[in-house]
């Protein structure tokens, strides 16, 4: 709030830029400050990247992008996945080894880190491939990798999108104002009322054994809406802050759990995330120009990389290498016409299908979600206990079809009338206060 | 208008973030706030009915109502008053006085992680140590803790020869500010209690508190309501995967580990000149009140082999209790003066012993 009124206070657009810089770095290093050198040194590097890319050709040009790009994924690399590496080659070389010492780092992952690298690695690439300028203002590139808002969880921008809007000086608008408030209420209703309520319910069926098959599958469906919540929620906080300041951010989510098929659904989640491996992974590596054989392949790559970018654990890259054989086994159904019956048939199997993949993401370790997956198809064992009474898992339920109705029918965020939107605000201040449930659940996406 | 407004809101906002960030300046109003100072309208909220419903603004819920009821009567045989206590625990011990111990001469005591416990043992004494503990710190403070810093020799101990601070100004202070100093990493616990912790703001909280409880039979944040819904357990006591929790599943590892260290505990203060050394663990209510799920910690230790500290055991008195009910406080993360009897009959018995 501080900074919104600062923001709107400044005349000036290169004073807005700096305020917002020093908000970032400000709310980047209330994490571990030691690491804001960290991010510094690769927005320097990037910065100085971008103008040689710009100013080099052939062999050169390639170069620099090379080096800008070993940088960001060194960085990556070694913050999220060394220890990964070494408690997987240590027990591989013990035979061979038996006297050798594998250091464990003792390292702390840099919040959001997988999100600025990958949305510093998208302005270098567009500008050698001459879709972008370089921004020859420091200031304003350093706030592109660090607007608060977005640094910790996405979107994952684009250059073309932001860097411009950077630039321009926003007039203050009340619209503009009223649309991202109501948008962060929204979003912290989906975080506080609806998935931090679903969690106790997840939390509870994975922490416990002898669970019925039927509590096991209602603890796994209600995880697919806590996470679609939570990250959504998250969005939707990042895009309404930003809105407040007339920035607009990219859309993440589209209503995933409407998509009748595998490769539709990646069409409206994480849609920063699927756009960016499109358009920097598949893409490059030939898309669909080699034939269907090659294009299978490259969807493939990009799941497993997709699993890989999650987190420094099997479990990710199992999740993402069996997206990446639905999607490359399954047909695609997007854009077909269908009848309404043949539209939710397909929308709830193909919901059952991401909920079973998404038990590898939310297990610890393989081996427990192998259990846990085994427990779903165990029928006539175990007790039905949630960890939640009656009353409330009724209430989940009707918080998730009141999230599906709100998000498929009454998409918009701007209330045009101010008593309207007075009143909005009222009611969603007092349901997410009295609803909510406050723990200590951060963001499940701010560990990538 | 507009104008004024905005930086009316700007400055307060940033006040409040430089006293939530500065720790001095946050303990400056936390202290003014305090409960026992101040009991007006922009004091902190604070219950006499128990630390658990105090947290969870369930203070309209008669079944939780559990005031502090110790009750400390002076053992009936006093007789020779030969013993030095040294008694190093938590919160469970710290309101026992000195009189309700028989044939003690001196009695110290040192709260964990709070206060440290020097010693200078007077040989034509019986100097006793008793190393107090609640279940739910145990395992969190013998894995990560080294007893020997805090409760160490008088001599040893670093705070007798230390220096004395100089004092240093208001401008030095700042200039000494370091980096950490400006990123307090509990900046959201001190925001939210700058901004919401006052008693004029208790209502909605305890409305929303009784709404959970008489709807969804539910505690707020981290407590939790028993299975049979008449006592309050803190949640990190109840996790699978939790340092505090008595089910998180212990692997035999693990407590032949602990045996270990609380062997070299004993080994070490028996070489300093103590007479006794004693380990009490206080079971966590849920242990007792809902066992079905427990590790089994406590049994486990006392039944280790290798385990050579002498306990002062509570866990089978309180675990084979008719009315375990009656041991704790039901709305609060302690024993209650029952629970605190059986202990210290216990611990008297011990002290009586010639």
């Amino acid at each position: 709030m501080v900074v919104t009124l600062l923001y709107y206070r400044m005349p000036r657009q290169n004073q807005r830029v700096w305020l917002l810089l020093i908000a970032s770095c400000y709310f980047y290093m209330s994490f571990v400050p030691e690491y804001l050198l960290i991010l510094a040194g690769t927005i320097i590097i990037d910065y100085i990247a971008g103008i040689l890319i710009s100013n080099s050709e052939g062999s050169k040009r390639k170069a620099w992008l090379t080096i800008s790009i070993i940088v960001n994924v060194g960085i990556l690399v070694f913050f999220k996945y060394t220890n990964f590496f070494l408690d997987t080659v240590a027990p591989a070389i013990k035979p061979l080894f038996p006297h050798a010492h594998l250091p464990y780092l003792d390292i702390v992952l840099p919040i959001g880190l997988s999100f600025h690298t990958f949305q510093a690695m998208s302005y270098n690439i567009e500008v050698y491939r001459g879709k972008q300028p370089p921004e020859r203002n420091f200031i304003v590139y350093a706030l592109y990798v660090m607007f608060y808002p977005q640094l910790v969880a996405g979107p994952i921008e684009r250059p073309q999108n932001i860097l411009p809007q950077l630039h321009d000086r926003k007039d203050y608008k009340w619209d503009n104002v009223k649309e991202g408030l109501a948008r962060m209420l929204w979003g912290f209703f989906k975080k506080v009322v609806i998935a931090d309520r679903l969690s106790l319910v997840v939390d509870y069926t994975y922490g416990h054994t002898g669970l019925s098959s039927w509590a096991m599958w209602v603890g796994a469906m209600f995880y697919s809406f806590q996470i679609y919540c939570d990250f959504s929620g998250y969005s939707d906080i990042a895009l309404g802050a930003a809105k407040v300041m007339g920035i607009k951010l990219m859309e993440n989510f589209k209503q995933p759990y409407i998509s009748r098929g595998i490769t539709e659904f990646w069409t409206r989640w994480h849609i920063s995330l699927s756009s960016w491996f499109r358009d920097y992974v598949y893409i490059p590596l030939g898309g669909s120009r080699k034939g269907e054989l090659r294009r299978k392949l490259n969807v493939f790559i990009v799941f497993m990389l997709s699993g890989i970018w999650h987190g420094a654990n099997f479990t990710f890259i199992i999740w993402g290498v069996l997206h990446g054989l639905l999607v490359t086994l399954l047909p695609n159904r997007e854009g077909r016409k269908a009848v309404w019956w043949s539209a939710v048939l397909f929308g709830v199997i193909n919901f059952m299908v991401v909920t079973l993949c998404w038990v590898f993401f939310r297990a610890r370790t393989v081996g427990v979600a192998v259990s846990y997956l085994k427990g779903m198809f165990t029928y006539g064992k175990g007790v039905t206990l949630l960890g939640l009474n009656d009353v409330e898992l009724w209430l989940c339920v009707l918080l998730i079809a009141i999230l599906m109705v709100r998000e498929y029918r009454y998409r918009k965020h701007l209330i045009r009338s101010n008593a309207g939107f007075a009143a909005y605000c009222a009611v969603m201040v007092t349901v997410c206060y009295f609803l909510g449930v406050f723990g200590e659940n951060q963001f499940i996406y701010f560990q990538f | 208008m507009k104008k004024i407004l905005s930086w009316i809101c700007i400055v307060l906002g940033l006040v409040v973030l430089v006293f939530g960030t500065l720790e001095h300046l946050f303990k400056t109003i936390h202290d003014a706030k305090n409960y026992e100072r101040n009991k007006s309208w922009w004091g902190e909220h604070h219950s006499e009915n128990g630390d658990l419903v105090n947290m969870a603004y369930l203070d309209d819920i008669k079944t939780f109502r559990s005031p502090k009821d110790y009750d400390f009567k002076i053992p009936a045989d006093t007789g020779n008053k030969n013993v030095d206590l040294y008694l190093w625990g938590d919160s469970y011990f710290e309101d026992i006085p000195a009189k309700a111990l028989a044939h003690v001469h001196k009695y110290s005591f040192g709260r964990t992680y709070y206060e440290e416990l020097h010693y200078k043992l007077d040989k034509t004494r019986r100097n006793v140590l008793i190393i107090g503990c609640s279940e739910r710190f145990f395992r969190p403070y013998f894995s990560y803790q080294s007893i020997y810093k805090t409760v160490s020799k008088l001599a040893d101990s670093p705070s007798v020869n230390a220096k004395p601070q100089p004092t240093v100004g208001a401008g030095k202070a700042a200039v000494a500010l370091g980096i950490n100093d400006l990123f307090n990493k509990n900046i959201n616990q001190n925001l939210e209690y700058l901004l919401f912790n006052y008693n004029l703001l208790n209502r909605p909280r305890l409305l929303k508190a009784d709404m959970n409880y008489m709807i969804f039979r539910r505690g707020s944040g981290s407590v939790v309501i028993s299975e049979d819904g008449r006592n309050l357990f803190i949640k990190e006591t109840l996790l699978p995967k939790h340092g505090y929790s008595c089910y998180e599943i212990l692997a035999d590892s693990d407590i032949d580990w602990y045996v270990k260290e609380l062997d070299s505990v004993y080994e070490h203060y028996k070489a300093e000149g103590f007479d006794e050394v004693y380990l009490s663990v206080i079971p966590n209510a849920a242990t007792i009140l809902q066992p079905a799920r427990y590790n089994r910690l406590l049994p486990r230790l006392t039944a280790h082999p290798d385990m050579h500290m002498p306990l002062i055991d509570i866990y089978p008195i309180f675990k084979n209790d008719s009315s375990p009910r009656r041991l704790y406080r039901s709305g609060d993360t302690h024993w209650n003066n029952n629970g605190m009897q059986i202990w210290l009959n216990m611990v008297n018995e011990i002290l009586t012993r010639e």
